[in-house]
């Protein structure tokens, strides 16, 4: 029997992440929320998800710093996407070196989009 | 009548009175030998050491010379008070002797008990038996204090005289009655006025910077009323028309509480105010380049936040009309599916001109870095091609790639690319359907890649040519009316090739078309 795989949506946009559990849900999968890194780091040591969507901009601890405080290695099989509204090439270097498997757009997405993607990265 | 002797007498011990309580020194000299009138000076002034000793004197006299009584003097010789080899003695006695033997208010310089120099005030006369002078009465003043005090004053002179040279500082003296201005030689090369140049004070304040005459008057007219001294900057015009400045002090001195006299000094100051504008104008250039930064950093951080806060509303808009369109949370009618396409599509334009000015901003920051790598331009050129593939199939144009079939150079492909997809939507939107556009990449040279992007489009009018690639920039034709952007895209281009140190240039013919030729740097 297959379980259904795991997602953590870590986003402070309350109007978003409610958006993308509703998508990710519809689409089949188990979805974890989070309002800020350090809420997202304690669910990634508790969920252990199969992919997280990760925000940049968030307050208390922001994408980039979740990325510095957390050891990888431990979760050979968590995907990180790093799912943003900043679209520059050396926030996407940056965050790439940090460990992150994929740097997307946020607004150029569709509900189908995001399916795709993570569906992509399982 | 012959006097009697009690008249005698008493006549002389008047005279004795008189001589003994003068406040002057009172003395007659006697001479051992006549001295013939006839001999040369020099020979008489000889004989004047050799002859002459004090027969008389007085108590004043005595003291003049750290004597407490008259007694020891007498019988002195004139060499034990003046000082023979001294020139200045030479000249007294000349003097004496030229004057016919009758002198008043010569100098002479002697010593005393102690063999200390004093100098005396003399008024003398000689008297003459016959072509002999036989005596010498005189009377004298000490004016050693005085005589060292203007000494001093004379060295102070000199020294100041040295020192204003040595500082290349000018003195002047003004004389408020009789208007006389005085001008040392030093400061007329400080105004660039000769030696010999008459000056007063009208031709002094037209030299006077304009700017600075009120200052000038106003610090100067305060020392006339107060007798202060005062010190200020002011700028000068010498007659040849530079512009100088000078440190300039001065005081008037009161007599009565009215100004009689002004004197002043002055030195050019130029190297010292340029040294002081250097800084200053150091100082700004610091405070801009600080403020820039600040202001750099502030509109990266600015970009940032508003790449993350406009997008982020439109992106939820975004979400929850797909959905709807999707039909997730139930049936859409068919009317109600145009209304939510409308608004997605709005939504969409929205991004697309965030997108825009948000890579603008990007670009245009000093901040802004390429990130190279060694890349095919033809794999770039044709990825922009297939990019926008509907857009040349909803106009049925025709595109095609000649020249290199690879050609490696080092670019930043994500920019190149852009580039790319900017020239090709151009010339597809400026042309007809059913036209071709035509791409082709060749070296010009060894050291230069050259790709031009050709169109039989509506074509550029010359006067816009030159602005096409300014921010914001759209031009009028035919097809303008038809077609959406935010005139950006050229302007993203000439900039993306500029930091790549290449160059771009545009031929055009109203209604031939246009071509694009970018060159790139191998």
């Amino acid at each position: 029997m297959n379980l259904p795989k795991t997602v953590l949506v870590v986003e402070d946009e309350i109007v978003l992440q409610d958006v993308y559990k509703l998508i990710l849900t519809a689409g089949g999968y188990n979805v974890h929320t989070a309002s800020n890194g350090v809420e997202g780091l304690r669910k990634i040591k508790a969920v252990k998800p199969d992919v997280v969507l990760l925000d940049l901009f968030m307050p208390q601890m922001d994408g980039k710093e979740l990325l510095r405080n957390i050891d990888l290695s431990g979760y050979p099989n968590t995907r990180i996407i790093v799912y943003s509204n900043l679209s520059d090439k050396t926030t996407e270097t940056e965050v790439m070196n940090l460990g992150a498997h994929d740097f997307v757009l946020k607004s150029s997405m569709t509900p189908n989009d995001l399916l795709e993607l993570v569906k992509k990265h399982l | 009548m012959p006097k009697s002797d009690s008249e005698k007498d008493d006549s002389r011990e008047r005279y004795q009175a008189f001589i003994q309580n003068s406040s002057e020194g009172i003395w007659r000299f006697e001479l051992d030998e006549p001295i013939s009138t006839s001999l040369s000076p020099k020979e008489q002034i000889k004989r004047m050491y050799k002859y002459a000793y004090l027969a008389e004197t007085n108590m004043s006299t005595a003291k003049m010379y750290g004597y407490r009584s008259v007694k020891p003097l007498i019988g002195m010789r004139l060499g034990e008070f003046l000082i023979e080899s001294d020139p200045q003695n030479k000249e007294y006695l000349e003097a004496f002797i030229a004057s016919g033997y009758n002198l008043t208010q010569v100098e002479s310089h002697e010593r005393d008990k102690w063999g200390k120099d004093k100098y005396f005030l003399n008024s003398l006369i000689g008297i003459t038996e016959g072509d002999y002078l036989v005596r010498a009465w005189g009377t004298q003043q000490d004016v050693t204090e005085q005589k060292a005090a203007s000494q001093a004053l004379l060295m102070s002179e000199e020294r100041l005289q040295l020192a204003l040279q040595a500082s290349s500082m000018g003195l002047w003296e003004w004389d408020v009655a009789t208007n006389e201005l005085y001008w040392s030689p030093e400061l007329r090369k400080i105004y660039g006025v000769g030696l010999r140049e008459p000056i007063d004070f009208v031709k002094y304040m037209t030299m006077i910077h304009p700017e600075d005459v009120e200052h000038a008057n106003e610090v100067a007219g305060e020392s006339m009323k107060t007798g202060e001294t005062y010190q200020f900057e002011h700028r000068i015009i010498r007659p040849d028309g530079s512009v100088h400045w000078l440190l300039g002090t001065g005081r008037a001195y009161l007599e009565d509480g009215k100004p009689v006299r002004m004197v002043g000094t002055s030195m050019n100051i130029d190297a010292v105010k340029q040294a002081q504008e250097l800084r200053a104008a150091n100082d700004e250039l610091k405070t801009e380049r600080a403020e820039l930064l600040a202001l750099n950093r502030a509109k990266d951080e600015f970009i940032a936040l508003a790449s993350h806060q406009l997008r982020t509303p439109a992106t939820a808009v975004k979400q929850y009309i797909s959905l709807l369109l999707n039909e997730v949370v139930g049936p859409v009618s068919d009317d109600q599916l145009q209304y939510l396409q409308i608004a997605f599509n709005s939504n969409e334009r929205q991004l697309r001109i965030i997108n825009d000015l948000l890579k603008t901003a990007q670009i245009d920051s000093s901040l802004y870095t390429l990130h190279k790598d060694q890349h095919d331009m033809v794999a770039i050129v044709r990825s922009a091609i297939e990019e926008l593939e509907d857009t040349f199939d909803l106009r049925s144009q025709m595109v095609e790639v000649k020249g290199l079939e690879k050609a490696f150079i080092e670019v930043d492909d994500s920019e190149m690319r852009l580039v790319f997809i900017n020239l090709l939507d151009n010339a597809s939107k400026y042309s007809y359907p059913k036209t071709k556009i035509v791409i082709s990449i060749h070296k010009k040279g060894a050291k230069t890649l050259e790709i031009s992007v050709k169109d039989k489009g509506v074509g550029i009018n010359k006067q816009d040519r030159a602005r096409i690639f300014d921010k914001f920039t759209r031009v009028d034709n035919d097809l303008s009316d038809t077609v959406t952007g935010t005139g950006l895209g050229l302007y993203w281009v000439e900039r993306i090739v500029g930091l790549h140190n290449g160059s771009i240039s545009v031929e055009s013919e109203r209604g031939k078309g246009s071509t694009f030729n970018i060159r790139l740097p191998l």
